[in-house]
């Protein structure tokens, strides 16, 4: 679904990513860890689609299309997700409003009619349930009063309300207490299909134990360094990043 | 102390008198104060405040009693001991004053728009100048000491690159003098200066305060101002951020009695890129007392990433007071974070209620209350004789 | 073009039937002469009240404006600039006849700048003829609608109808209360205005009447023209209630230079008066010039009890000079203010308000909103004044400023006169900008820029667009999105 060949991306001409390569299949949950300053963010921003982030080599094929080549919106609609590491808020726009923007935007992509508001408030109440959001939080503005850790969960709404083919999730689990991280990947979970993927970018391996990943990947100097199964972040766990950084892939 | 009655002057004669007294004393212009000058801009006269019957925008809640009286021109007294009771822990440098035309100071200075920079760069009586030379506290005394008189002042002040100081100037006026006094100063990058313009004991005469300074890249102004009990008192201040990291904070804590004005007037530029600004004031206004409050944030399109503030808070302490608030904001940059506030209000019954059943009079429980308001400005000196200082010197009724 | 579809067969016959109806107010119309000689004079002055065959008292109170008029000097402080209006070079009268053949006789006559903005706006055709002026009376089917609903509102002792038929059928209750709010020697506008209104709303509602309907100049026929100099009194008796809706999103079309409108609103006891407004000037040439120079006098006075709303929504090629404002005399009263004002390309706004604090425990509330794009200069100017009688007052003032790109200004000057220790006054400004993180948010929800600037730039104003009547909010959303289209590149 998702392949990253050779990608090398620089910020304000200092190069972050140099030769990253991933492949990512349907059904697949790739974790990337990494130490401080290692790319993760920057790689989130790139398949994303951020301004501010050069790519000086190398390419993103996501479902067969140049991906580097569409809009951050043509990205969304092709069906990929960030969960934004810092969420923002939107004054005076509710969240109802937002997603009905959004979820209109991608209909219209597809040429689909736009989405009716019943329809619309049962699948938002049905996904608030999920992520045990109070439903009020529907009718104030985007973000607004939420404290960080209800932001990320907020992020994992969205996530379920869009259904992605491909979820980033951007160190979704820091600043979450334990029942708010076991929330969250619980509704990652039921979400996992055999024909979506997601790719967790975490700091800590506290949330792989709520969601067990196909693949971990330690990132480090902008590449991927080692690669393996879930022990890979007990290993990391016990010993740190260390011993990983001086092997090579 | 005398009290000299005179029959007050018209508006229109008194300001022509006072033009004619500074305009004619020409005689001692240093000569790149002179290059200033011509470079000048605006209204030429000081009839121009009061066109028509509405006075100028700038002036707009000030009463012109000081172009009322038939002064005579006199000379300010410069000192450099502060003449306030001596302040424990605090061992004052002395300013030493140098040739004006040799400061460089000047060439930052702004040109003049208004009428009274115009004429007291004209006309000043004393032209003094100074460096500070190393780190460290300096006093500096302004006086109008003589009764009838109008002493027109021009003082520049360079602080050079990387000096760290405080200086705490005092203008004490005879209740019958007039002092106009313009201050530059120029700080150059990296250096920080604290600057106090402080209260005198007793009543006090008027003043109208001219503050001009340009802080270049990195440089840091704190200014805090807590003059009471003058006449009639109206500070300007000019302040130009003009290099990246620059930052100029504004404090004051006021408190005009009967028949006292107090008047602030701020314009803080933001010329350059990531610039900080910030105003803090607190007023208290007496029975006959007005205070006048415009504080202006200018932020010129090269002033991206700036951050400037301003909170102006004021309790009208009786019916018969009067309090004129302007918070202003021009902003020509789109990537800036500016906020300003402004808020009057009377003393909250509750707070109140709550200091009596404890046990506390109602005035001291209203002494109190005033007090921590007006500290709100000053609790940021850093040195902390002046804090007590200007504590026990906020003109409140004990 | 399909307009075809909505005419009457003989539009000629309808046009002189509608005409004849005009007659019954008494107007003359001389065949040689429909327009008063140009310029401004004491017979200029007696030659309109004459034309329009106003009551006695009219007279007295023209001449007595035109005469102060003449004492006073045009005010200069607006922060933008306009050339010198030569006020003798100018027509002060002209018949309904003389404007009627002035007017386009069809839809094809238009500026296409505007028909377009029509289609954009979802405007149907019948109401876009309206709009633009075009005879209207020879479109049936709003001339029945109009007059259903003034049927349903006389029942209730409701009046709403122009000045000029007021004038004829109310003269009384004109006298009472014109000019009450707004003295003919308020400021120099009103003067020119008092001496030489031609026409506007009049609105009377009767003691605890609540009026049914959103009342909007749309019901009175003719009214889509924007006079030159009109003249708006609206009156809520004790304990009445009136939305009243002036404007609309279609760009109003003016030969005119210059516009100077009076509005009073007199709110007695217990009533309340909401009055919303959407203006939408023509937008000009790309450099902004063709504009209008637009002075208003809006001002409103509360007594005991009473409320009046101001809201409104601005944009366009306008000089605009115009501060609603609310004198709370009476104890208890309220006054609000919501505004959202655009400006775009070059244009220019010059806007806020006045609340004057003089009964006891009064109440005001400013929300200002301002949205600056392209090269335009925003500028909100507002004062509350605290008398020393207003004990208890109470005022809370939110003046924000967004800025679009890096090209435009945002401006806020707000005076804050206090005179009584027991009054709150806050004032609050903020400035913000959409900024790069907010438009990635959305686009990575899928949304695009232009479409997530509009969404953001809803979420802005929603305070204000909230106090709008309904259907007046969703044109203002339309117009608001219309035009900041290719603000945020």
């Amino acid at each position: 679904m998702l392949e990253i060949r050779n990608l090398h991306a620089s910020v304000d001409g200092k190069p972050i990513l140099k030769g990253l390569s991933l492949t990512i299949n349907p059904g697949e949950i790739h974790a990337i860890m990494g130490p401080n300053g290692a790319g993760k963010s920057t790689l989130a921003a790139v398949l994303a689609g951020k301004e501010g982030y050069e790519v000086t080599a190398g390419e993103v094929l996501f479902e067969g299309q140049d991906l580097l080549a569409l809009s951050p919106e043509e990205r969304s609609h092709a069906g990929l997700f960030l969960a934004f590491q810092y969420p923002v808020e939107i004054p005076g726009v509710s969240m109802v409003q937002f997603l009905r923007a959004a979820l209109n935007a991608h209909r219209a992509a597809k040429g689909e009619e736009p989405i009716d508001t019943a329809q619309l408030m049962s699948l938002l109440r049905e996904k608030a349930a999920l992520l045990k959001l109070d439903p009020a939080f529907l009718t104030r503005s985007v973000n607004e009063g939420f404290s960080g850790g209800e932001r990320k969960r907020a992020e994992i709404f969205q996530m379920a309300v869009l259904n992605p083919r491909l979820a980033i999730l951007d160190e979704t689990d820091s600043g979450l207490d334990i029942d708010a991280l076991r929330i969250v990947a619980e509704a990652v979970m039921s979400l996992h299909r055999p024909d979506n993927a997601f790719l967790v970018i975490t700091h800590y391996h506290r949330i792989l134990q709520y969601l067990t990943p196909n693949f971990v990947h330690i990132l480090a100097d902008g590449r991927i360094v080692r690669t393996g199964g879930p022990e890979l972040a007990l290993a990391l766990e016990e010993k740190g990043y260390e011993p990983f950084l001086s092997q090579v892939v | 102390m005398n009290t000299i009655t005179v029959t007050p002057l018209s508006l229109e004669a008194g300001a022509a008198h006072l033009e004619k007294l500074l305009r004619e004393n020409t005689s001692s212009l240093p000569g790149t104060l002179r290059d200033k000058l011509a470079a000048a801009q605006g209204p030429d006269t000081l009839a121009a405040l009061f066109p028509g019957e509405s006075l100028h925008e700038e002036w707009k809640y000030t009463p012109l009693s000081i172009l009322r009286t038939p002064w005579q021109l006199g000379q300010a007294v410069l000192s450099e001991e502060p003449s306030l009771p001596s302040l424990p822990g605090v061992s004052p440098h002395p300013i030493r004053p140098e040739a004006v035309e040799s400061s460089p100071a000047l060439e930052s200075l702004p040109a003049p728009i208004t009428p009274w920079e115009r004429l007291i760069l004209s006309g000043a009586t004393r032209y003094a100048a100074a460096t500070l030379p190393k780190d460290g506290f300096y006093t500096l005394a302004v006086s109008q000491p003589t009764p009838q008189q109008a002493a027109p002042t021009f003082y520049a002040l360079h602080v050079p690159s990387g000096v760290q100081a405080e200086v705490l100037l005092n203008t004490p006026t005879h209740p019958e003098a007039l002092l106009l006094l313009q201050l530059h100063i120029a700080l150059e990058a990296g250096a920080r200066l604290t600057f106090y313009h402080a209260a005198p004991e007793g009543v006090q005469g008027s003043v109208l305060f001219l503050f001009s300074t340009a802080i270049e890249r990195e440089a840091h102004l704190s200014f805090y101002s807590f003059p009471s009990r003058y006449r009639w008192i109206r500070t300007e201040s000019r302040v130009l951020l003009t290099g990246p990291g620059a930052e100029g904070l504004l404090y004051g804590a006021h408190t005009p009695h009967e028949n006292e004005l107090c008047d602030t007037a701020i314009r803080i530029s933001h010329l350059a890129p990531h610039t900080h600004s910030n105003q803090l004031f607190r007023s208290i206004a007496f029975k006959g007392g007005r205070r006048v409050f415009l504080g202006r944030i200018h932020v010129a399109r090269e002033g991206q990433k700036t951050n400037a503030y301003q909170s102006h808070k004021a309790i009208l302490w009786e019916n018969g007071a009067e309090v004129y608030s302007r918070p202003q904001l021009e902003i020509f940059a789109d990537d800036v974070r500016c906020t300003h506030g402004v808020t009057t209000g009377f003393l909250q019954g509750e707070m109140l209620f709550y200091l009596r059943s404890r046990g506390i009079p109602d005035a001291a429980a209203r002494a109190l209350i005033a007090e921590g308001f007006l500290m709100e400005a000053l609790e940021s000196v850093p040195t902390e004789a002046l804090r007590t200082y200007a504590r026990h010197n906020l003109g409140l009724p004990l | 073009m399909q307009t075809q579809n909505h005419l009457p067969d003989d539009p000629q016959a309808v046009l002189e039937a509608h005409l004849e109806k005009e007659y019954k107010w008494g107007f003359e119309v001389p065949l040689e002469e429909e327009l008063a000689p140009k310029g401004l004079s004491e017979d200029i002055i007696e030659y309109i009240w004459q034309k329009k065959n106003e009551p006695p008292f009219m007279l007295d109170f023209r001449m007595r404006a035109y005469r102060a008029w003449k004492t006073m000097k045009e005010p200069h402080w607006l922060n933008g600039h306009y050339d010198p209006i030569d006020y003798q070079d100018a027509y002060y009268y002209a018949s309904p006849k003389a404007l009627s053949e002035k007017q386009p006789k069809s839809l094809d006559e238009i500026d296409p700048e505007i028909k377009r903005m029509f289609e954009r706006l979802g405007i149907p055709l019948e109401e876009q003829a309206i709009l633009a002026g075009v005879a209207v009376d020879a479109v049936l089917d709003s001339v029945s609608v109009a007059t259903t609903y003034k049927e349903r509102l006389a029942k209730m002792g409701i009046i709403f109808c122009s000045m000029s038929e007021a004038l004829q059928n109310h003269p009384d209750l004109v006298k009472k209360y014109l000019g009450t709010v707004v003295p003919y020697n308020d400021n120099f506008f009103a003067a020119l205005n008092s001496a030489v209104f031609s026409d506007g709303s009049f609105v009377y509602i009767p003691k605890g009447v609540r009026c049914p309907v959103e009342l909007s100049t749309y019901f009175r026929i003719n009214a889509r023209k924007t006079g030159q100099f009109e003249r708006t009194l609206i009156v809520a008796d004790e304990g009445a209630y009136v939305s009243y809706l002036e404007g609309c999103t279609a760009p109003a079309r003016s030969e005119h230079q210059l516009h100077a409108a009076v509005v009073e609103l007199i709110a007695l006891p217990g009533s309340y008066i909401k009055y919303s407004t959407i203006q939408n000037w023509y937008p000009g040439d790309k450099e902004g010039r063709g504009g209008v120079l637009n002075f208003v006098t809006k001002r409103g006075i509360a007594h005991e009890n009473a409320k009046i709303s101001w809201t409104q929504l601005e944009t366009g090629a306008a000089i605009t000079w115009k501060y609603p404002s609310v004198i709370l005399k009476g104890d208890n009263s309220v006054g609000e203010f919501y505004s959202v004002a655009v400006t775009n390309k070059y244009q220019q706004a010059d806007t806020g308000t006045k609340m004057i604090h003089i009964g006891k425990n009064t109440r005001s509330r400013i929300v200002s909103k301002g949205i600056s794009a392209g090269k335009s200069n925003n500028t909100y100017r507002g004062l509350v004044q605290v008398l020393p009688s207003a004990e208890n007052a109470r005022n809370f003032s939110q003046c924000d400023s967004l800025l679009i790109g890096s090209q435009c200004g945002a401006h806020t000057f707000p005076y804050i006169e206090t005179k009584n220790p027991t009054a709150i006054v806050e004032h609050e400004a903020t400035t913000s900008r959409i900024g790069e993180e907010i438009l990635f948010y959305c686009n990575q929800r899928g949304i695009p820029t232009q479409e997530a600037v509009e969404l953001i730039i809803n979420g802005y104003c929603q305070e204000v667009l909230a106090q709008m009547p309904l259907e007046f909010a969703v044109e203002a959303r339309k117009l608001l999105a219309i035009s900041l289209e290719g603000s945020v590149g």
